[in-house]
């Protein structure tokens, strides 16, 4: 069974050297960018004053002297996460997953090694698991280490009355990172089988990844997010500090008779249904619109999280398990 | 003696190509007798590599079937590999693994590989285990691939094309391996090859295949003494396989005679005639004399 692995990574030894090297230089990035933080980090108190946008707490020279400097430092932990945490698994997965079967195929070795074993799937295994295993150590690690560092970078997330609840490392930390890059080892495998050429099989992998990135995750999100929003009835006029999440959090304005409507549709649905305009559209509105913010609480974090990797890890094994009979009924070259 | 049971087998087996719909078989019966080398040949593109292909599951035949030792690889591809090993042109190695690791490779494919006599044949012919295969020479690499098949103890050996990239000396050392190692364990092997001159002396017999037909399958020596090659125009109509030009340019019939006062073909002649026959519009008298 070694043996075996260690011929599958020596097959393929350029793709899993290049991957290994990014795995440990962001793994290494993030553990550098960790301890900067932590170490710049300013006491929780700092932080409460800072997001005291009341003013009900004095906001000391000391404190707003370590809040900005701390921000630089921040932004190198922001590098790490965004663009290198979004981008690994799919940098990973892609190129661990390609040649798989991909280059197998068009270097004319798929037909020696089948003329070996009639079993294809024993040999699809062989191949593989070692690949996958290697994707998800090296994820797992980068993925825990940047979510560490993340949390280290960002403390008003976890801390004190002026938390902002954010979406916005969801993908490139934690577990979501290791479903995307399954997903994205499952696109590439199968999109290799299926076309048994390594260039235009990573064009096509890449490119399906990427709109999944840009997309479907988007997408996905707001679907995720539309089952976990909190309503909450504001006053119409209220202009004061919303909740934010990002790509999460919108208005939305219920008509009495159950209609919903968007910032952008109100207005010119009250003026139509009035007949009037001005205050008497407000007045009309305070009568038959009522107000919500639809928001996703910080708490929700972790159920987004579960539900997009659980989304794009099964996306992924199902494209692996589709491999099997591609490669079945394939011919070698 | 051969076994007169058939190893090999297609019976009225046709591929048609989906994409270029061209035709690679037409309709082919062949029967491979247990114990004999058999020579398949063929121009370029005369369905050689799909036939071979054919019974390791690798093409499915769009009419007809193959069977090795019995079995339809379309069935029970798994069964019918088990008692095959295969060569191709490209040898299919992977470059960057060593000799050594393509060993360990086909150990771990399949079940009771023969990784001493391998690795001993090689030793022989000194080609150095830990050495990658894209740093081997051509003929070094279709030794490997020769090895990893003899490796299998498979008691067929299907060869498509070994030859076509190597020189004369190497083709030579290949096909005494090839020829010692068929003829010690009594196996059966078919070995195409465009290089008629090269396959005289290891082959016991020849199959002709052009535009997808088989246009022979005898005996080598048994065809070359039923034939005979004569001055165009000179011979007897009935007898016409199809008249070719030979080197030099000299224009020759081959016949289906054993006048001994006719010319003896070589075997290269033989093919031509039967290639010059199997060509759209060829004038040949193919089936009146077969």
């Amino acid at each position: 069974m070694l043996r075996s692995a260690m011929l599958t990574f020596r097959m393929h030894r350029f793709e899993v050297l290049i991957t290994s090297a990014l795995v440990a230089l962001t793994a290494i990035s993030a553990l550098v960018a960790y301890t900067h933080v932590t170490a710049a980090n300013p006491p929780d108190q700092c932080w409460i004053q800072n997001w005291d946008f009341e003013g009900s707490l004095p906001d000391t020279p000391e404190c707003h002297a370590l809040v900005q400097a701390f921000w630089p430092v921040a932004g190198e932990a922001g590098f790490v996460a965004s663009p290198i945490g979004v981008l690994l698994p799919f940098v990973v997965g892609l190129l661990l997953g390609v040649p798989i079967v991909g280059r197998e195929i068009e270097m004319r070795t798929a037909a020696l090694a089948w003329s070996l074993s009639g079993d294809r799937r024993r040999w699809l295994l062989a191949r593989l698991l070692p690949m996958l295993a290697l994707a998800l150590i090296g994820l797992v690690v980068a993925a825990t280490l940047i979510a560490e560092m993340a949390r280290a970078a960002h403390p008003w997330n976890y801390q004190g009355p002026g938390r902002i609840p954010s979406l916005t490392e969801l993908g490139s930390e934690g577990p979501t990172l290791v479903g995307r890059g399954v997903m994205a080892l499952g696109i590439a495998v199968f999109v290799g089988a299926l076309i048994g050429r390594t260039l235009p099989a990573f064009a096509i992998s890449a490119v399906l990844a990427f709109a999944f990135l840009f997309v479907g995750a988007p997408g996905l999100q707001r679907v995720i997010g539309s089952q976990l929003a909190v309503w909450r009835e504001v006053a119409l006029q209220d202009d004061g500090p919303n909740l934010f999440i990002e790509g999460v959090y919108r208005q939305e304005y219920r008509h009495r008779d159950g209609r919903t409507f968007q910032d952008e549709d109100v207005w010119g649905m009250a003026e139509d249904e009035c007949g009037c305009s001005g205050e008497a559209v407000e007045r009309w509105m305070e009568e038959n619109v009522t107000r919500y913010e639809v928001s996703v609480p910080i708490e929700a974090y972790g159920t987004f999280e579960v539900a997009e990797t659980v989304v794009t890890s099964g996306i992924g094994t199902a494209l692996l398990l589709l491999t099997f009979p591609v490669v079945s009924r394939r011919r070698p070259d | 003696m051969s076994d007169p049971t058939p190893v090999l087998e297609a019976v009225s087996v046709s591929k048609r190509y989906r994409r270029s719909g061209t035709w690679a078989l037409r309709d082919v019966d062949l029967a491979i007798l247990a114990g004999t080398i058999t020579a398949l040949v063929g121009p370029n593109g005369a369905g050689k590599s799909t036939l071979l292909r054919s019974f390791l599951g690798f093409e499915q035949p769009t009419a007809g079937v193959v069977r090795v030792m019995g079995i339809d690889p379309q069935v029970d591809r798994k069964e019918a590999i088990r008692r095959v090993g295969y060569v191709s042109q490209s040898t299919g190695l992977y470059r960057g693994l060593s000799v050594s690791d393509h060993l360990d490779l086909a150990g771990s494919l399949r079940p009771g590989f023969d990784r001493e006599l391998a690795s001993g044949r090689l030793d022989e012919l000194g080609i150095p285990l830990g050495q990658r295969a894209g740093e081997l020479s051509g003929g070094q690499q279709a030794h490997v691939a020769l090895s990893i098949a003899l490796g299998t103890r498979a008691p067929v050996l299907l060869l498509d094309e070994p030859l076509a990239s190597l020189d004369p000396l190497a083709r030579h050392d290949f096909l005494n391996v090839l020829v010692s190692e068929v003829r010690g364990r009594g196996a059966t092997a078919l070995l195409s090859s465009h290089i008629v001159s090269d396959v005289e002396t290891a082959c016991d017999a020849i199959a002709v295949l052009g535009s997808g037909r088989v246009m022979l399958h005898r005996p080598i020596a048994a065809t070359l003494a039923e034939h005979r090659v004569a001055r165009a125009g000179s011979e007897a109509a009935s007898d016409v396989i199809a008249s070719f030009g030979r080197q030099g340019g000299e224009r020759v019939t081959l016949v289906r005679s054993t006048d001994p006062s006719l010319q003896a073909p070589s075997l290269e002649e033989l093919v031509m005639g039967y290639l010059s026959a199997s060509r759209p519009g060829s004038e040949a008298g193919l089936g009146r004399a077969a």
